[in-house]
């Protein structure tokens, strides 16, 4: 069972959910999207009033840098190159989503054909990326075997046995790309998808197919929605987008049409605080038991729809 | 102005009661009164004057506007059209026996504060004073320390201070920004609040900034060399061995305002591939197309300077953040300078604001100078 969350701030809703989920504890944390401030876990314990473990997946991370650095520099030239590769994913896609604005611009039609052939080109950039950090990420697979790496086994074995004792794990927001790169480098993927999660904003991105960065915003050259890479798959069929009223223009039905019709076949889900969707697995079914309207979907017609309470 | 015109008529028509009337205005009303685009100033202390001047720094307005007496009565009143956005630092300068005296509007509790003193402020109706400019308890506090070492260069002890991210931490490495007049950017501008903010919130990447305040500071920033070989000689190697910085240009930044932003370009043109990050607030980048500048002998070097700039059009190797106050003179030269920088530099933003040659203009532009130049990790962050 997998519980999404919108952003806890202001509002945490967790403990309500640890306790109408009746979870007893101990329960595991993943708050490696926090970075440094990893440990700082003290107001959450305090929260969900049951144990809790932290995983402590970034500091993990941190130590098998100091104590492998061939190791290490592989894993950091695969990530170069993943950069490279990003700046010119992000050519292509500014302007292939400034086509499909003057497409609308002209004629705002959002079932036009020309228009539908442009996010079509946009789509096919996502998918080309995707493919593209698919090979890098193989690449350094076999030639550095990761998961045969001694000092990994050994975090790996230890984050093992500190899940098999937990009723549930939390994954806590912050950065989604550290976040997303730590539980990868420890091969949990498949290990939380056996598990009880409940996952909080970048937490929940995290959870999907693939991951999506946004933000209109910005002053400082990105602001063109980009994949990141892939998620870890255990929601197909559905992008989170916590802070989805600050951090897009939502009122601007172009763009909300833009972004629905690009990320098709899969649903675009913005999440606020005190959004909850329980047990969402399959497209579209979500058991929404969460406050009226802090979880929305994004339609390829330009529109925002609030989830409905129960299933959607 | 309606308020005004409202009490000048009802005075007018029970002039026995003027004190009374004013001072129930006085009580009812915050001044200056500003409505859409027309802010009125006004003074009564109840003592006679002769005449009541509003001294500013607009650019564009005649410096000394004197203000039209309400009859009667020992009031005063000045309306004036503003940008709905706009904010006016000022002073009221009141003539009593022949003598003018200088005094901040006594009736008006917003004040800006520089090295000379403080100002009266009149916020017109969109301006809002950024909320990430005041200390925010949720923000961690980075860390001021002080340092100093004795220069070669300068022949005499330089002190700086250096301002450390709160989440610094030991075997990670920063990008520097080297800021001129230091202490008044920390005091004025609130700078160290503003670098706590940003980097908390991810819209800054966490940094090293280093705050150094010149001694002899209108000489040492006039377009300079030894001010220039000072920053790249001596106080960056120092920081190096000391700190732990990133290198490459891309990751060293100078700013400054005014003679701060001139020292800033000049450095940046004089060490090329030292310094990848420029943020010029209100630079003083006078220059001439024919004939003499009329500023005094300080500016000739700056002069000297951006004429050169100008005819040899050199490439300036760095991101360049541009911004100067539509009430400032220098607005002339920051607009003049923006298609070189377009052509001469990696990448420009360049920003006109509604305010003058002061340090909250300066403040309030950090955020987007800051986030231009040396972005945080916003972008991917989901909490």
């Amino acid at each position: 069972m997998i519980t999404i969350l919108g952003p806890e701030r202001p509002v945490p809703v967790l403990p309500k959910v640890i306790e109408e989920q009746k979870i007893r504890g101990p329960v595991a944390l993943i708050s490696a999207g926090w970075r440094f401030d990893e440990p700082r876990d003290e107001p959450l314990r305090a929260a969900v009033g049951v144990g809790v473990h932290n995983l402590g997946l970034y500091a993990a991370f941190r130590e098998i840098e100091r104590a492998a650095p061939d190791l290490m520099s592989a894993y950091a030239r695969k990530q170069a190159a993943v950069k490279e590769a990003r700046s010119r994913y992000r050519l292509g896609i500014t302007g292939a989503v400034e086509t499909c604005q003057r497409m609308l611009a002209d004629k705002a039609d959002y079932g036009d054909p020309w228009f539908k052939a442009s996010v079509g080109q946009l789509r096919a950039l996502d998918q080309y990326w995707i493919d593209h950090t698919d090979r890098l990420h193989r690449s350094f697979e076999e030639e550095v075997a990761p998961q045969r790496h001694r000092l990994i086994r050994a975090w790996r074995a230890r984050i093992l046995d500190v899940l098999a004792g937990c009723d549930a794990v939390l994954i806590a927001g912050g950065h989604v790309g550290v976040l997303r790169n730590r539980i990868s480098f420890f091969d949990l993927d498949e290990e939380l998808g056996k598990r009880r999660v409940i996952a909080w904003s970048a937490g929940a991105m995290v959870l999907c197919d693939h991951i999506l960065l946004y933000h209109d915003h910005t002053n400082f050259g990105v602001g063109t929605a980009e994949v990141f890479d892939r998620g870890l798959g255990l929601l197909p069929g559905v992008f989170f987008l916590p802070h989805a009223r600050e951090r897009l223009e939502l009122e601007a039905s172009d763009n909300v049409a833009i972004l629905a019709q690009r990320l098709m076949p899969r649903l675009a889900v913005g999440l606020q605080n005190g959004a909850i969707l329980e047990n969402p697995g399959h497209h579209g079914n979500f058991a929404n038991t969460g406050a009226d309207g802090a979880a929305f979907t994004l339609q390829e017609a330009g529109g925002v729809v609030p989830l409905g309470r129960g299933d959607a | 102005m309606r308020r005004i015109l409202d009490l000048s008529r009802e005075i007018s028509r029970n002039p026995d009661r003027a004190e009374s009337l004013l001072e129930r205005f006085v009580r009812e009303t915050s001044f200056p009164i500003v409505e859409d685009h027309e802010a009125t100033f006004f003074f009564w202390d109840g003592k006679p004057a002769e005449s009541v001047f509003l001294q500013h720094w607009v650019f564009g307005l005649a410096s000394r506007v004197e203000f039209r007496k309400i009859r009667h009565t020992n009031a005063f009143y000045l309306p004036l059209t503003l940008p709905r956005n706009a904010r006016v630092e000022y002073k009221f300068e009141v003539m009593r026996d022949g003598q003018g005296h200088w005094t901040r509007d006594p009736r008006n509790k917003h004040l800006a504060f520089d090295p000379f003193g403080s100002n009266s402020v009149c916020r017109a109706p969109s301006y809002v004073e950024p909320e990430w400019t005041h200390e925010d308890k949720a923000s961690r506090r980075g860390d001021l320390r002080e340092f100093s070492f004795k220069s070669a260069v300068y022949d005499e002890e330089r002190s700086f201070k250096v301002y450390i991210p709160a989440e610094f931490r030991p075997g990670k490495r920063y990008p520097l920004l080297m800021v001129h007049d230091g202490n008044d950017f920390l005091h004025y501008a609130g700078m160290r609040a503003v670098l706590d903010n940003l980097i908390h919130r991810h819209e800054v990447a966490p940094m090293l900034a280093c705050f150094t305040s010149g001694h002899a500071r209108n000489r040492e920033y006039a377009a300079n060399p030894t001010q220039a070989e000072y920053l790249k000689e001596e106080l960056l190697p120092w920081l190096e061995r000391h700190l732990p910085l990133l290198r490459g240009a891309e990751h060293r930044g100078l700013m400054g305002a005014s003679f701060g932003a001139v020292s800033s370009l000049y450095a940046a043109h004089r060490y090329p591939g030292t310094w990848g990050r420029l943020l010029l607030q209100s630079g003083s980048f006078a220059f001439t197309d024919i004939g003499e500048h009329e500023r005094g002998p300080l500016w000739d070097p700056v002069v000297q300077f951006v004429n050169q700039l100008r005819e040899s059009a050199p490439r300036i190797p760095s991101r360049v953040y541009l911004s100067c106050g539509t009430f400032e003179s220098l607005i002339y030269y920051n607009r003049s300078l923006y298609p070189f920088f377009q052509e001469q530099a990696e990448d420009v933003l360049y920003t006109e604001a509604p305010d003058g040659h002061n340090w909250i203009n300066w403040r309030d532009r950090l955020r987007e100078g800051l986030s231009y130049l040396f972005p945080g990790p916003l972008w991917m962050y989901y909490e």
